[in-house]
């Protein structure tokens, strides 16, 4: 059979991999698990993992985040601030936007989660 | 398509193509498909990058300033010949929708020839001319050109700077992805006489993700995708080579196992329709590690 080879070697990566993905998908959950994130991005255009490293690495680039989880099914983006760091949020927003764009994808909303006291000398907030 | 001449079969697959591209876009620019006809790309060999058909390509760039590398070790095995080689490929983004890769093919044994080493070089630019994210998914396309340089060693070159183009077309979501991809590739005349004939080349992918894992969980896809391949015919010291033309129109399986920034991808490709006479392929067997920083 003149498949046999080929076959029989996909055959054996597909069960590894059917075999291997579940097991370290268990043990592997994301690095970064946020309770409470400072700002949450929703985005669109994300689909897979390499979106998702994507996004993280742009994001992390930023000084004034710290933390960054990704949920690839929501379509969201988790962040907290480094407070050592910290900026304006319309500077933090237009960093976050700009990162979502070089990153390939689009933003929907910035949203932050606490009121921060320098937002106030702003831009008003825009999507 | 016997019946059909040169120009009528790319015309005949430029509209398969961008009706494929109009099912997968009802909004698709007409500006995309003013440009997508006589734009640069590839070779029938597989494309494999960063979520794009094993076999075929698609219109996924890579990130501003993002550059990715790949290592593969594909298999070719037909009646008449055997090869093994190695494909090295990197990609780097100079926008998030412009690409430019170049890559290689380092035969390492083949039946027949004592010939071994390092390929042509093949350098491409991809464009995304069209995107459009939605939540969890992205419907995207992109034209490519590129050249083949005769870089090769003796034996593995083509002895000939040829020229690709293409115009792909994909939508991409969190269960089900489509691809479609049409590719014209213009061959010259080499220093060794021969003028291999050009190249049209129609690809559909249809991919799976069976469970849609979250990030740092890995990511598994399964591909099915059809390659179409219709060779002009060859000419010897300016004159045609009888018979030398033909189709044939190929079936391919494989997978992308991505983790973050890797990905493994094997897949085989065995023929399903065949009229040429010395294009007698059995199958073609690839596995691919990319790598993405």
């Amino acid at each position: 059979m003149k498949y046999k080879t080929p076959i029989i070697s996909l055959l054996t990566a597909f069960l590894m991999t059917i075999t291997l993905v579940p097991q370290v998908s268990a043990q592997d959950k994301q690095a970064t698990a946020i309770e409470n994130p400072d700002v949450v991005v929703q985005v669109k255009g994300m689909t897979c993992e390499m979106c998702a490293y994507n996004m993280e690495k742009h994001l992390k680039q930023i000084d004034a985040i710290g933390d960054v989880q990704v949920i690839l099914d929501e379509q969201k983006v988790l962040l907290t601030l480094n407070e050592e760091e910290a900026v304006a949020e319309y500077v933090l927003r237009d960093a976050v936007k700009n990162a979502v764009l070089d990153a390939g994808f689009t933003v929907e909303a910035v949203t932050f989660m606490k009121e921060d006291e320098t937002s106030k000398a702003g831009p008003e907030e825009g999507h | 398509m016997a019946g059909f001449s040169f120009s009528e079969r790319i015309l005949k697959g430029c509209v398969i193509v961008l009706t494929m591209a109009h099912f997968v876009f009802p909004t698709f620019p007409a500006y995309a498909v003013a440009q997508g006809f006589g734009i640069p790309v590839m070779e029938p060999r597989g494309e494999v990058f960063r979520h794009e058909p094993i076999f075929g390509i698609g219109p996924r760039t890579i990130w501003k300033n993002g550059f990715g590398l790949e290592v593969g070790i594909d298999r070719d095995k037909s009646q008449r010949k055997e090869s093994l080689g190695l494909k090295y490929r990197a990609i780097y983004g100079l926008t998030s929708d412009w690409a430019v890769t170049a890559e290689s093919r380092q035969v390492l044994d083949q039946s027949g020839s004592d010939d071994t080493g390092l390929g042509d070089l093949v350098v491409r630019t991809k464009y995304r001319i069209y995107r459009n994210d939605v939540p969890g998914g992205v419907f995207h396309a992109a034209v490519m050109s590129g050249v083949e340089f005769p870089t090769g060693a003796s034996g593995i070159s083509t002895e000939s700077t040829d020229f690709f183009a293409g115009l792909s077309a994909a939508y991409e979501g969190r269960r089900w992805l489509l691809f479609a991809t049409g590719r014209y590739r213009v061959n010259t005349e080499g220093s060794n006489k021969i003028k291999r004939g050009n190249v049209i080349l129609y690809d559909v992918a249809l991919g799976l993700r069976p469970v849609k894992t979250d990030y740092y969980q890995p990511d598994l896809v399964l591909m099915a995708e059809l390659n179409a391949q219709i060779f002009g015919e060859r000419e010897f010291k300016g004159a045609p080579v009888g018979g030398s033309s033909g189709e044939r129109l190929l079936a391919g399986f494989g997978a992308w196992v991505t983790f973050r920034n890797w990905a493994l991808k094997p897949g085989i490709q065995i023929p399903v329709y065949n009229n040429l006479n010395d294009g007698d392929l059995d199958y073609r067997f690839v596995v691919a590690i990319e790598f993405h920083i």
